[in-house]
């Protein structure tokens, strides 16, 4: 049945994908409702409670008009993480009705430097996944590595896919911290847009380039394998017993240089290579009226250092009424100082003009994410908090509805 | 340990030399074999045995990764003393373990110089693994008081002048070397030197490895020569000098070398650049600038002398005396510059360090030794400084005058308890510096109960708590020579104070809250400087933790690590971790 919203309110859907992403939106607009749907992915190791086909088949079926035509206005696809876009290799999304789609500007097809940074992420990915592959399936490294591999397919819906032939559209295209999204369809129903993010400078694309892990690859099946030896024969070998008095190494000098001969730290890459694509999200700001609306995807420190940073910014992050919470619910995509910035805007007592959503699921092997402590904190802004995987729970205080397939909320508009 | 010269019964003593030639690569094997890579250096003779084995250097060839030994070189062998050492060589690791030996004693020779007393390991020596592990790393392991170097095979798609897939010894760097040497020699002078309590203490580290790295290419006399032929003059538009190991950078898939000293002055980048290697090059661009203008400056006048007054150089090669000449003001600069830095040691507080506090410790130190002497070297390094918006907490102005530690005008006295232990440090330090020797350490240890007892007694005007243990850990005497034929003569002692209970708690992520003293006192034990970071400081300690936060808010890893990465996540930050991090 189509999701349909009142003039008075945005609805927000937030779906249970599991540890993912998928939220749509519905404002009102004069002539006819506008939908935006905000990433749809789900993580390999942390599926929902339904299959990711079966979530697909929701969304399509709440943006389908009367006509039986299913119409989006506006796709984002973040940031190209599976989590975020694994359910774009649908293929029912061929009948889909797209207007527009955008995504972070690293995903531009030609721009050299998007180009260097994408492939730079998805060799490391690919190497690590191959030197991995022996590993566990609960191995953190592995699952994390995975997530980062490119998602060809969904990537291609998102690039050529859909129906419409919608216009597409990499974002920010100017290096201002707070770039204006002209998107006439959206400004006709009076919504502004904001890019916040991913920025166009130095430090943040440093951000978004893993480190090589040339030398953990190198040696572990990674991309250029060869085998590798020294190029010193047998004739340089010489017992310890022939050595001069001094020069043997002790028990403990030789467990201390077996340690360094071991080879680097893959969970260290994985993590690294996982803050780089995160990096890479698109964070919108969507106004309309008196709502406020703050999508950051899973944005790391840097770019949020540098929205926290610039005046115009912190304006519109001060004045929001929805927030999603980045990176389902992990310390380092939501920052203290917002939650705090939020707090202050509010006067530190909880009222209910906010709105906050947290996509996630617990797992066994992050035993960090959500972060207890930014849950708490965003418990005391506000009371209207809700989790994905708690649909199945009574409603939290000012949702619309809750199930274990979905959770909504109305904003006041 | 062998003689190297043979003595026989009736024929007059031969006074051993006082120098060991050896040769080794400038650079590093990129640049080929010709003579502006293959140079020989003179480097401390002392009694060696195989490997090279000496008093403070031990190089044990071990393969951590095949588990077995290399044959080690034998440096006195007739056959290598005859030729300045073996020539260069990338296919005989006995050429390698002797290049490791060189370019560590030369930095070792650059400590000791500067710092008036002779640097050694705390009685071990230090030990190098030239062909340690398989990797694209280097690194310096305080647990083992020892360098492990890697070797690798170059970037088979991206190899820069190196052929795909050649073996790439990080241990044939000079660069590299000395880098490393040098962060073993920086933990040797501050123990606490690796606990990250503020973000310029790994900074620091990495940016002091990369001056010491980068100078000592100005004291090669035949590169500099090339170098200011080639550049008539203008070394800072030179960049093979100021470049830090670019065989490596090549070869592990980058454009270019590692780093460079010449930078782009940025105002902001020290307020927004945080990774260490970044932040440190900060440093070392501020020291480069330093130095680039007071070479300027020396030869101005050289230049008009040979341009007939006009300043300004005709066309096409310079003449051969005055390229000798610019090249002596220019290693003479870079020794003045070095010997700076590396003097700051004395005046730095134990732990907790910053630039600032580094920018402090080199103008007090260049101020007590040269006085007006030094005015124009250390106005340009504070201007150098300044232009990279590095302002140290607490001073009032960029002045001169602002940025020297206060002088001590209480009074106190070390002699008051320690006063024998005065007197056994200076002789130990005439002795180990005027003589080339290492006695037994007479040491802070057994001055310690009397250091210890003075500091307590003296706790408030010294900025340390009397509630909580005082450590002296260390103790020692300098000695210098100032232009003026004057000798200067110091006693350094460190304390620190710790709280180890904050090791348990997770907002100082595995460090314990330490707080510490440097002293400064005249030969007769009159205190002139008290540095102090007292670990009763309420600022210190609020700004700890929120280094702690800061680095938290960026660090993916906390999300998806267990709770061991958790307790001790800042403690564990490690060189082998930094320099994985960066290989790039």
């Amino acid at each position: 049945m189509t999701l349909t919203t009142g003039d008075d309110h945005i609805t927000i859907r937030m779906y249970n994908v599991g540890f993912g992403d998928a939220f749509l939106l519905v404002l009102p607009g004069p002539d006819r409702p506008r939908r935006i749907l905000v990433d749809c992915g789900s993580h390999a190791a942390g599926p929902g409670p339904r299959p990711m086909a079966a979530v697909v088949g929701s969304i399509i079926e709440d943006v389908t008009d009367q006509d039986g035509t299913a119409r989006i206005d506006v796709v984002v696809g973040t940031h190209r993480h599976r989590d975020h876009v694994s359910g774009f290799a649908n293929g029912s999304w061929d009948d889909v009705e797209v207007g527009e789609v955008w995504m972070p500007w690293t995903e531009h097809p030609t721009n050299p430097e998007a180009r260097r940074i994408r492939e730079r992420q998805a060799g490391l990915a690919q190497a690590l996944t191959f030197a991995l592959a022996a590993a566990a399936d609960d191995d953190p490294a592995k699952a994390l590595a995975e997530n980062a591999l490119p998602n060809a397919r969904a990537m291609r819906t998102l690039h050529r896919g859909f129906a419409g032939n919608p216009k597409r559209r990499f974002l920010p295209v100017k290096t201002k911290v707070v770039t204006h999204v002209a998107c006439a369809p959206l400004a006709a129903a009076g919504i502004d847009v904001h890019a916040l993010g991913p920025a166009r400078s130095a430090e943040i694309i440093r951000d978004m380039d893993p480190p090589a892990g040339a030398g953990y690859l190198r040696f572990n099946g990674g991309a250029d394998a060869a085998p590798f030896r020294s190029p010193f024969g047998e004739q340089w070998t010489i017992a310890e017993s022939a050595l001069d008095d001094g020069l043997a190494l002790s028990r403990n000098e030789k467990s201390q240089l077996a340690e360094a001969a071991e080879s680097g730290d893959a969970f260290g890459i994985a993590v690294a290579l996982e803050k780089a694509i995160n990096g890479t999200s698109l964070v919108l700001s969507v106004r309309q009226r008196g709502a406020s609306l703050i999508l950051p995807a899973d944005a790391q420190w840097g770019t949020w250092k540098r929205m926290l940073e610039s005046p115009e910014a912190v304006e519109l992050l001060k004045s929001a009424t929805f927030v999603k919470v980045g990176h389902h619910g992990s310390h380092n995509a939501t920052p203290r100082a917002f939650v705090e910035l939020l707090a202050a805007a509010r006067a530190g007592a909880p009222v209910d003009d906010l709105w906050a959503m947290v996509s996630t699921r617990t797992m066994a092997m992050w035993k960090q994410i959500p972060k207890l402590e930014l849950m708490t904190a965003l418990g005391e802004v506000t009371s209207q908090f809700a989790r994905s995987d708690e649909g199945d729970q009574p409603a939290p205080a000012g949702f619309a509805a809750a199930s274990s397939e979905h959770i909504d909320a109305h904003i006041p508009l | 340990v062998r003689v190297c010269v043979a003595l026989y019964m009736s024929a007059p003593h031969i006074d051993p030399p006082l120098k060991r030639p050896l040769q080794i690569f400038a650079f590093d094997p990129m640049r080929g074999l010709d003579a502006r890579n293959v140079i020989t250096i003179d480097v401390e003779n002392e009694p060696l045995s195989p490997g090279p084995q000496g008093a403070r250097v031990r190089v044990v060839d071990y393969d951590g990764k095949e588990q077995r030994y290399l044959h080690p070189v034998d440096l006195d062998d007739p056959a290598i003393l005859m030729t300045e050492g073996l020539p260069p060589s990338e296919s005989d690791p006995r050429f390698h373990q002797q290049m490791v030996y060189a370019v560590t004693m030369k930095v070792l020779e650059n400590f000791d110089r500067a710092l008036g007393r002779r640097i050694d390991f705390r009685g071990k020596p230090l030990l190098l693994v030239p062909h340690a592990f398989h990797g694209t790393n280097a690194y310096y392991i305080p647990a083992l008081k020892g360098i492990v170097f890697g070797y690798f095979p170059a970037d088979s798609e991206d190899p820069g002048e190196n052929v795909p897939g050649q073996p790439v010894f990080t241990c044939l760097s000079h660069d590299i070397i000395a880098h490393e040497v040098t962060h073993a020699l920086v933990h040797r002078l501050r123990q606490h030197s690796l606990e990250a309590t503020n973000q310029d203490v790994l900074a620091f580290h990495e940016g002091f490895a990369d001056i010491v790295a980068i100078f000592q290419h100005f004291t090669f006399a035949s590169i500099l020569r090339d170098a200011i032929r080639e550049s008539r003059g203008d070394l800072s538009a030179h960049t093979a000098l100021a470049e830090l190991a670019a065989q490596f950078g090549y070869a592990t898939g980058g454009n270019g070398a590692l780093r460079s000293a010449i930078d782009a002055p940025d105002p902001t980048g020290y307020r927004t650049v945080l990774e260490p290697h970044a932040r440190g090059s900060i440093l070392v661009g501020a020291v480069f600038e330093g130095f680039f203008r007071l070479y300027q400056s020396r030869i101005a006048d050289l230049v008009r002398l040979a341009t007939g007054g006009s300043g300004v150089l005709p066309p096409g090669e310079l003449p051969h005396d005055l390229v000798e000449r610019l090249a002596d003001e220019a290693a003479r600069a870079a020794q003045t510059v070095l010997t700076m830095c590396i003097r700051a040691f004395e005046y730095l507080p134990p732990l907790d360090i910053t630039f600032g506090d580094f920018l402090r410790a080199m103008i007090t130190a260049d101020r007590d030794l040269l006085a007006e002497e030094g005015t124009e070297q250390r106005r340009m390094m504070i201007d150098a400084f300044r232009r990279r918006g590095i302002y140290p907490s607490g001073v009032t102005s960029l002045s001169e005058g602002a940025l020297c530690w206060p002088p001590s005008t209480v009074g106190l006295n070390l002699g008051d308890s320690v006063g024998q232990r005065i007197a056994e440090v200076l002789l130990r330090g005439a002795e180990e510096y005027g003589q080339r020797r290492i006695f037994q350490r007479a040491t802070a240890a057994n001055a310690a109960p009397a250091l210890q007892q003075w500091a307590k007694a003296n706790a408030a005007v010294l900025g340390l708590s009397t509630d909580v243990p005082i450590e002296a850990q260390g103790f020692h005497a300098t000695y210098r020579v100032a232009p003026s034929g004057r000798l200067a003569v110091e006693i350094v002692a460190q304390f620190v104070q710790q709280q180890p209970e904050t090791e348990d708690d997770p907002s100082y992520g595995g460090l314990r809250f330490r707080g510490g003293t440097t002293v400064v006192a005249t030969a007769d034990g009159v205190v002139r400087f008290v540095i102090a970071k007292p670990l009763a400081s309420v600022d210190r300690r609020n700004a700890q933790l929120e280094f702690v936060a800061a680095c938290d808010a960026d660090d993916p890893a906390l999300s998806f690590a267990g709770d061991d990465y958790f307790k001790d996540r800042i403690a564990r930050l490690n060189f082998r971790g930094l320099h994985e991090g960066n290989a790039g």
